[in-house]
């Protein structure tokens, strides 16, 4: 839809879905006016048309489980490894974010993940350099670079290391740019499915910037606290804190979530519950309100329609109940609240670690 | 001081008094306006459903229909007094008749029995955790003679006192280890006001065995069963449990203010599950109910806009902080300094219209107690902290 609709920029997303794009026209068309209200059985096009969209993603999806089984194997064990990959793969967010909602950003979260895999195997260079190329597909991953660099910088590694790693993550950066601005500046400030909305600059004017100004203290007192610890609390610490000064959406707390994969295997069992319950209540408030629940619109991942006509009784349920009022004033400003809370609760548990010595290596 | 502690028996005996002629002789304010008088007309209301052989429906009470039943007999001795019966409003109440006094007295009853009540286990309370009588008559002492306690009970008529002091059985309860009891009476206090449900959570560091959290949830579950089967037989459903934040709209404000601009997100549960972390996470083991209980309601409050901001509602953590001063007395200067500012908050009438430009000194007040609050929540939290985290 993205490559029909002409102006939006796409970047290099466009080699992401190259069957689709070598399309005929018609085949375009098809898929903007794809029925959203139809079921996937009902149409052997539809259901090719499906398998096009989710296929490149669930491969990367399984690459970055692959990923993962290496990061754990390389940090302890195989044990540590097949935990991770687990974590990440039988995830119901990563299942319902990449193979039900098809979110393209497993790509980055894919390369961010590998960018981890080559720190802890000792190419910091290299590392820098996926972070680099995670920037130039998306923007997220830039916010790695500081805590690299002073990950980098508190273990003694050479200068020439470290500005070399600065030049690639700026490069990855200007890449960014060069796709995007050539399209109009608005799309620093306005989301697409593809691009990402830069935090740091816009807002109210004559005030002061809250992601410009939480982000660069954040690393500023990161430079000044963090000791010798492992490189994990430092990424994770970073991505949390992000998350909470822009507070992007549930959806993309599963940038996060490669590395709380890591982070599990090592947790102790506070850690481990207070992860639990923001995975649970993180996919709750998804769950609630992701445009894939939206009632009466007939359209439903549950894959049993919750609107129209002749509806069974369990469909009429669950229908009612999403759209009563209990959720809509209740539950979700308690769910999201207590998404919040588990997001603060586990960034304290991050930030503690950066005065500890590293348990993960 | 000490000559103070030793005489604690006159002092309390000397301000009951003082509280039954507040009763006795409305005026200044401590007649029947304000929620007194929505409290006298319920009480009313529910009196005449019973009378006609009706359970009272949540539909038409609310929230306030568990409290209104308590008070209904009380509304009932004044209808059989040999005075006249005018319809109860506020004009046609003279707080200078017969009637209107006998009214007041009749219905401020309960609010001077459950003060004792709340005074006898706040006092049992911190005896059983300091093994001090002198601690535990300091906190009876500055539970009772407290200014701003007297003014929110005997002046505004505050009926939260009667879920409170439930409250504090709750709490004699769990230090007794009696956790089937423990959870009727925390649950009894929660459905008549939703406060006591923040603290629930923080029972769980204090549970040392696996039938400590059973009987807890079984203590529970059987007033709440109770409750549903009561609820269906007066001709209402859950349904109408889940249409009461609709009708009550203030209720919504219990979760409290979007301060962070994230969707959905709301301050009063974020704050209350953030420090349930921190006490698991940063608290020594050997803490104790009262400072578990008094860090949860703090959090509530500090989280709500109006519902925790209303100065009413900061009663809960009255007996729990005087409960507090009495164990750490070193600290009194916060103490001291939070019910001050709490009484000269916007929100308590009479100190409201001494001011003399209260809209310029609205937000100042305001936030001065709102900062004490605060203040008390992270004292709290450190006196608590493990001394390595």
């Amino acid at each position: 839809m993205l490559v029909a609709s002409g102006h939006v920029p796409i970047g290099p997303w466009i080699a992401l879905y190259p069957p689709l794009y070598n399309q005929t026209a018609s085949n375009l068309n098809q898929l903007q006016s794809w029925p959203l209200t139809a079921s996937l059985g009902s149409d052997p096009s539809l259901a090719r048309l499906s398998l096009l969209f989710r296929l490149p993603v669930f491969l990367l999806d399984l690459g970055t489980m692959i990923v993962l089984f290496w990061t754990g194997r390389r940090m302890r064990s195989s044990v540590e490894g097949r935990l991770m990959a687990l974590v990440w793969f039988l995830n119901p967010f990563s299942f319902f974010g990449v193979e039900l909602l098809g979110l393209p950003d497993v790509l980055c979260i894919l390369i961010v993940a590998l960018s981890f895999l080559l720190l802890v195997s000792e190419r910091p260079f290299l590392s820098a350099v996926a972070i680099g190329l995670g920037a130039f597909v998306k923007l997220f991953p830039i916010f790695l670079l500081p805590p690299l660099l002073i990950y980098l910088h508190l273990n003694g590694v050479r200068r020439n290391i470290l500005l070399a790693a600065t030049f690639v993550g700026i490069l990855g950066f200007l890449g960014y740019l060069g796709w995007v601005l050539p399209s109009g500046f608005e799309y620093l400030v306005i989301p697409t499915p593809v691009t990402q909305v830069i935090l740091f600059v816009g807002g109210i004017a004559n005030t002061v910037n809250p992601v410009t100004f939480g982000m660069f203290g954040f690393y500023c007192l990161q430079l000044i606290f963090a000791k010798k610890g492992g490189p994990l609390p430092m990424f994770l610490s970073v991505m949390l804190a992000y998350y909470l000064l822009a507070a992007p959406g549930p959806q993309y707390m599963i940038w996060l979530l490669p590395l709380i994969a890591v982070d599990i295997a090592f947790a102790d069992r506070l850690k481990a519950l207070v992860i639990s319950a923001l995975l649970a209540f993180g996919f709750s408030q998804w769950f609630l309100v992701s445009s894939a629940f939206l009632t009466p619109s007939s359209y439903s991942l549950l894959m049993f329609p919750l609107g129209g006509e002749n509806l069974p009784s369990l469909s009429r349920m669950i229908g009612s109940l999403l759209d009563s009022h209990l959720v809509s004033i209740i539950i979700l400003p308690l769910v999201s609240s207590a998404t919040f809370a588990m997001l603060l609760a586990y960034s304290a548990e991050q930030i503690r670690l950066w005065f500890s010595v590293p348990q993960t290596q | 001081m000490q000559k103070v502690l030793t005489h604690w028996r006159h002092i309390v005996y000397s301000f009951c008094g003082l509280k039954l002629l507040t009763m006795l002789f409305p005026g200044w304010g401590t007649g029947i306006g304000g929620d007194f008088l929505s409290w006298t007309i319920g009480a009313n209301l529910v009196l005449h459903s019973i009378s006609t052989g009706k359970f009272p429906p949540l539909s038409t009470y609310g929230v306030y229909l568990g409290i209104e039943i308590i008070l209904a007999p009380f509304y009932w001795l004044w209808t059989i007094l040999p005075v006249e019966h005018p319809s109860v409003n506020l004009a046609s109440l003279d707080q200078r008749t017969i009637p209107a006094i006998s009214l007041i007295f009749l219905m401020k009853i309960p609010i001077f029995l459950f003060d004792i009540v709340t005074l006898i286990l706040l006092m049992r309370i911190v005896r059983h955790l300091s093994n001090s009588e002198q601690k535990s008559i300091a906190a009876g002492l500055t539970w009772f003679v407290n200014p701003y306690n007297f003014y929110i009970l005997y002046f505004f008529g505050a009926m939260d006192i009667i879920p409170l002091a439930i409250f504090l059985l709750a709490l004699n309860f769990e230090l007794d280890g009696r956790w089937f009891r423990c959870g009727i009476a925390a649950i009894l206090s929660s459905l008549l006001r939703i406060f006591a449900l923040a603290v629930y959570p923080f029972f769980i560091p204090l549970m040392k065995t696996k039938s400590s959290g059973t009987n807890l949830i079984l203590g529970t579950a059987i007033p709440v069963a109770l409750a549903i089967g009561v609820l269906y037989l007066s001709g209402d459903t859950l349904a109408t449990v889940f249409n009461i934040p609709a009708q009550e709209f203030w209720l919504l404000e219990f979760l409290g203010f979007n301060v962070l601009g994230v969707q959905f997100v709301r301050w009063s549960p974020v704050l209350v599950i953030f420090q349930l972390y921190v006490v698991a996470r940063f608290w020594r083991w050997d803490t104790n109910i009262i400072y578990l209980a008094s860090v949860s309601l703090l959090a509530l409050l500090l989280g709500a806009t109006l519902y925790g901001g209303e100065a009413q509602h900061f009663l809960w953590v009255c007996p729990l902080l005087s409960a507090c001063v009495a164990m750490r007395p070193e600290d009194s200067w916060i103490y001291s300094l939070t019910f001050f500012t709490a009484l000269i908050s916007p929100t308590v009438n009479p100190f409201y219209v001494w001011t003399p430009e209260p809209i310029v000194l609205d937000t100042f007040l305001a936030g001065a107690f709102y900062a004490m609050k605060a203040v008390y929540l992270v004292r709290l939290n450190f006196w608590n902290m493990r001394s390595r985290l």
